[in-house]
């Protein structure tokens, strides 16, 4: 099924990380599609130890940026400082600067480090001392977020978020999975035996490639329309955001490039969906009162929405 | 609609059409009547809404009634069976019991199917096969006309499948309800415009021969058949190809009825009671060689006559077994007198005059050698009396009638050769036959007269009496003979050839007789031939072939006489060939378009595949074709129930393959992805892929 480099990399995670292939799947999908990651779930599920694997396996840099309250933004991008020996100001760099960058509990943080984060997630640089830095490629940033704890937490903008490419939440392992988590980690660390099945250069070979995987018309028009769904629902609030298409399409590639495919389904936009589009759309107050969710609302579109099958695009 | 109401209406309609089997079946054997065949056939029907040990007591108790019935026992009848099966084997036609077991088995048999598989459109379509296929085939092969109840049985097949559909699924009902409301009134619409839009198309079979013998040629337009007024001739007539009665065993040969002596300028008036052997059952001189011959004939319905193939029937056999001789009128049926008029007409002396439906005939066949034909003796065989009458001619007769009658024959010396001459006269190239353009003698007007020196057109009639007239006058005595033709050939039954003898082969012909040999048929109507009416021997033929057989030689000659354009024609029997007939095309019509409605009902899913199959791949795979292709593919998944909205292709191919547990669905739809979303060319392997999930989905 998957793209044998892909397979490989999956492979190798699977020896730390017991189950979890979606999620696997989906955060290197995001890799390759140049977007960045919010895992979302309780705490000890594994969201970090998924994100060390991840930068282990792919030989990548890895960085750990553990939010706090009081952090800074040159926290996370560096700062000049003067060195005394050759008389100039020298770049110390951040934890920024590294190719894959898991920022812990986020919304722990100040807006204003955040959206330094943010910011530096979207441009790919960031300015220090008006001097403009450019973040090593490739450059990927996980960011995880306790979605119960709300004490002292400063939750995203919708804003913000719409720069997640994709949000996934890992859920608990089942209980065979559970089982073989103890007997995994029984006696010895996985992590350390884990090498690398792939280079930097080859990420980012599989990334130009995933550009090329073609998204026909009747793909488009399918994306657009989940979109529109999304946008004249009456559940919603807030619908997405032509970001969001982009998105989605980006995502959809990625997809079918993992899947071995070099052309996007309609089956790769419905996989996508719910990652891409469940931290996008917002619901009405109603809506949250009768109990819906954002999932909820997304799969209901899924299952209503008729998948073109036509080459030439129908107006709606 | 409740169950039972649906099951009593099932019921009923199988009842009634398996109620069509009767009178086909009973109508060709010799049983006379057809209620304990209903009995038989349709009691173990109703008797199958019952419970099953009621229903087999009810069947019993009804099966040995019936036996007691017609057996007066209930314990012998399996030796009856046994008896009548030698029979059978030995080639003879069936009796009672062999019949009545054979008809209650067919009755239990369907009662049992009709109980078992209700409701199931299987048997509805078997029942409705089988019995518009016993109808078209009685039809076809016996006299038995199917075409007054086709419509009935067709009627009753719509209603059992549309009952059988309702007790099917009994929802939508409304929208079958008019589309069978809708169905009948095309059948029915469609049967009641036909005989119009094509005349052949006639239900005139069953009623027309009444009219033919009320009719006359009285006044105004006639209809051909036989009738018993021939006191005024002429005038036009329609054609009528209603059935007179079925031969079988003989060979193609002319069907005489009567004969009649006094012409009266007119027409012809019967003679009065005459006194020779030759009205004893005598048409030959008994030097003639003669063959035994003998027929079975059965009327379509009770006739006033019967008609005989040659000399006037030494026996006859009837239905119920009885035997006697008409001949010299010694013995006659046991309650019946059968009496034999001067004019040859055999009579049933009943309150009605008329005959029984089946009646066996047995006749000798005259043939003359030509030494007989070529006599020229006084003639002294005749009473003076009987003399005088078949030389009789009306006083008003023109002259220039006898004048002609002398200048024809003035180069003739025998009775036979002046008869030829007379016979060559009329094919001389001046007369035509119609049926059309015949005038009607007024006032003092001849007959004849008009016929020979004006008209020159006519038919039968024209030419038969005119012939006789024509002879008399050169003193041969001469009679005017009425009967029928051949008729159709409708092909061979059983090792015997049958054939058809319809209104519209009614005839006229005459007998003069030579002394010496009797009475001579000759032909004078043009365009007819006489090879089927005098048999000649022929001496120098040393093969010996005996004259009753179809002499090929003389079906050549009458291969080479130009053919009539209208009725009696002779053409059927001018090879000789077997030919099927072509009046029962409409049954089997009928049965070949109520068979393609059920096959539509039916197989629409089959038909609508096989044409889309055509459709499909007689094209080349684009994209735009195969895109419609898929389209029309998700249509019958949803149409199977599949839910394909929201589905991508892929999920719907999971879904269909898990249900038919195969993988084509996948494989199908890998190609369709290709082609769709890959935007590549189309694989013109789907089209294989496509046509198995078609037959998956559709069958």
């Amino acid at each position: 099924m998957y793209r044998p480099t892909v397979q490989s990399i999956i492979t190798a995670i699977e020896t730390v990380i017991v189950g979890k292939e979606e999620v696997i799947a989906k955060s290197l999908t995001a890799l390759l599609a140049g977007g960045h990651v919010l895992l979302e779930d309780v705490p000890g599920v594994g969201k970090t130890m998924l994100v060390r694997t991840f930068s282990r396996a792919i030989d990548l840099d890895f960085k750990r940026i553990q939010f706090t309250p009081d952090m800074l933004p040159s926290d996370l991008t560096g700062i000049s400082m003067y060195n005394q020996k050759t008389r100039e100001f020298e770049y110390r760099p951040g934890p920024l600067m590294g190719n894959i960058v898991l920022a812990d509990e986020i919304n722990r943080t100040s807006p204003k480090t955040q959206s330094a984060l943010l910011e530096a997630m979207a441009e790919r640089s960031v300015t220090v001392d008006g001097e403009l830095k450019v973040l090593p490629s490739p450059f990927f940033v996980m960011a995880t977020q306790n979605p119960i704890e709300h004490e002292g937490t400063y939750p995203l903008p919708e804003a913000q978020l719409d720069r997640f490419l994709l949000k996934i939440e890992m859920g608990y392992p089942t209980f065979n999975e559970e089982m073989a988590l103890l007997s995994r980690f029984e006696k010895e660390e996985p992590l350390e035996a884990l090498h690398s099945v792939i280079t930097k250069q080859e990420v980012e070979l599989m990334q130009r490639e995933v550009r090329d995987v073609h998204v026909s018309s009747a793909v488009k028009q399918y994306m657009v329309r989940l979109i529109h769904e999304s946008r004249n629902d009456p559940h919603t609030y807030l619908g997405g955001s032509p970001r969001a298409t982009l998105a989605l399409m980006k995502a959809g590639q990625a997809w079918a490039y993992i899947h071995n495919r070099d052309f996007v389904l309609p089956d790769d936009v419905k996989a996508m969906a719910t990652s891409v589009l469940g931290h996008r759309v917002l619901l009405t107050a109603e809506a949250r009162y009768k109990g819906k969710t954002p999932n909820q609302l997304i799969q209901d579109w899924l299952d209503t929405l008729p998948v073109p099958m036509d080459r030439e695009v129908n107006e709606v | 609609m409740k169950t039972w109401v649906t099951r009593i209406l099932y019921t009923i309609l199988a009842a009634y059409l398996l109620s069509f089997w009767v009178e086909p079946i009973v109508g060709s054997t010799t049983f006379d009547s057809d209620w304990p065949f209903y009995f038989l056939l349709i009691v173990p029907m109703f008797a199958s809404l019952l419970p099953w040990f009621a229903f087999l007591g009810l069947s019993m108790i009804h099966f040995l009634t019936i036996l007691y019935i017609y057996n007066g026992s209930v314990f012998d009848w399996f030796g009856l069976w046994v008896e009548d099966l030698t029979r059978v084997m030995s080639g003879e036609l069936p009796n009672e019991a062999i019949f009545f077991s054979a008809m209650a088995f067919i009755g239990l048999l369907f009662a049992i199917l009709v109980a078992r598989t209700y409701p199931s459109y299987g048997f509805a379509l078997g029942m409705i096969v089988s019995t518009l296929g016993v109808m078209a085939y009685f039809d076809t092969w016996t006299l038995y006309d199917g075409e007054g109840n086709i419509l009935y049985a067709i009627v009753a097949s719509l209603l059992l499948l549309f009952v059988t559909d309702l007790a099917k699924r009994p929802s939508r009902s409304l929208v079958r309800f008019v589309s069978i409301g809708l169905l009948l009134s095309i059948v029915v619409a469609l049967a009641s415009a036909s005989p119009t839009i094509e005349g052949d198309w006639s239900d005139r079979i069953t009623t027309s021969f009444r009219n033919a013998t009320t009719d006359g040629e009285g006044s105004g337009r006639g209809r051909v058949g036989y009738g018993v007024n021939d006191e005024a001739l002429g005038g036009p007539f329609e054609q009528d190809d209603g059935i007179v009665f079925i031969a079988r065993g003989a060979p193609a040969r002319y069907w005489r009825i009567e004969s009649k002596a006094i012409y009266t300028g007119k027409g012809w008036i019967g003679a009065p009671v005459l006194d020779s052997n030759y009205n004893r059952g005598q048409l030959v001189d008994p030097d003639v060689d003669t063959t035994p011959e003998q027929a079975l004939l059965r009327f379509e319905r009770r006739q006033t006559f019967v008609p005989y193939g040659g000399e006037y029937p030494q026996a006859t056999e009837t239905e119920s077994g009885t035997e006697f001789r008409v001949g010299d009128v010694e013995q006659t049926f046991p309650n019946e007198t059968v009496t034999i008029r001067p004019s040859g007409k055999i009579v049933f002396e009943n309150e009605e005059q008329v005959t029984p439906r089946t009646i066996q005939l047995r006749y000798s066949v005259p043939a003359f050698s030509e030494e007989q034909l070529d006599l020229n003796e006084e003639v002294s065989s005749l009473t003076e009396e009987e003399e005088q009458v078949y030389l009789q001619l009306p006083d008003s007769l023109p002259d220039r009638v006898r004048d002609l009658a002398t200048e024809i024959t003035s180069e003739s010396e025998t009775p036979n050769e002046k008869a030829e001459a007379v016979e060559a006269y009329f094919r001389n190239g001046e007369f035509q036959y119609d049926t059309e353009n015949v005038a009607r003698p007024e006032g003092e007007t001849d007959y004849v007269d008009q016929f020979l020196f004006d008209t020159q057109i006519g038919y039968c009639d024209n030419f038969s009496t005119s012939a006789a007239v024509l002879l008399r006058a050169n003193g041969i005595p001469t009679r005017w003979v009425k009967g029928f033709t051949m008729g159709d050939t409708r092909g061979v039954v059983q090792g015997e050839e049958e054939h058809t003898i319809r209104n519209r082969h009614a005839h006229s012909w005459v007998e003069y007789f030579i002394e010496g040999a009797g009475w001579v048929p000759l032909e004078a109507t043009i365009s007819f031939s006489d090879s089927n009416l005098l048999q000649m021997e022929r001496e120098t033929d040393t093969s010996d072939s005996t004259p009753a057989t179809n002499d090929p030689q003389a079906t050549q000659d009458n291969d080479a006489q130009n053919r009539p354009q209208d009725d009696l024609l002779i053409d059927d029997v001018a090879t000789g060939d077997v030919q099927e007939e072509a009046r029962s095309i409409p049954v089997w019509g009928w049965v070949v378009i109520l068979f393609l409605v059920a096959v539509l009902i039916w197989n629409r899913k089959v038909i609508e595949r096989q044409a889309m199959y055509v459709w499909w791949m007689s094209r080349p795979l684009t994209d735009l074709s195969l895109v419609s292709m898929h389209k029309y593919l998700m249509r019958r998944l949803r149409a199977n129930g599949f839910k394909t909205d929201g589905r991508t292709p892929s999920e719907l191919a999971k879904e269909v393959d898990a249900y038919y547990e195969t993988n084509d669905m996948t494989r199908l739809t890998a190609l369709f992805e290709q082609a769709i979303y890959a935007e590549q060319e189309p694989n013109s392997k789907y089209k294989e892929y496509w046509k198995i999930m078609i037959r998956r989905i559709m069958s």
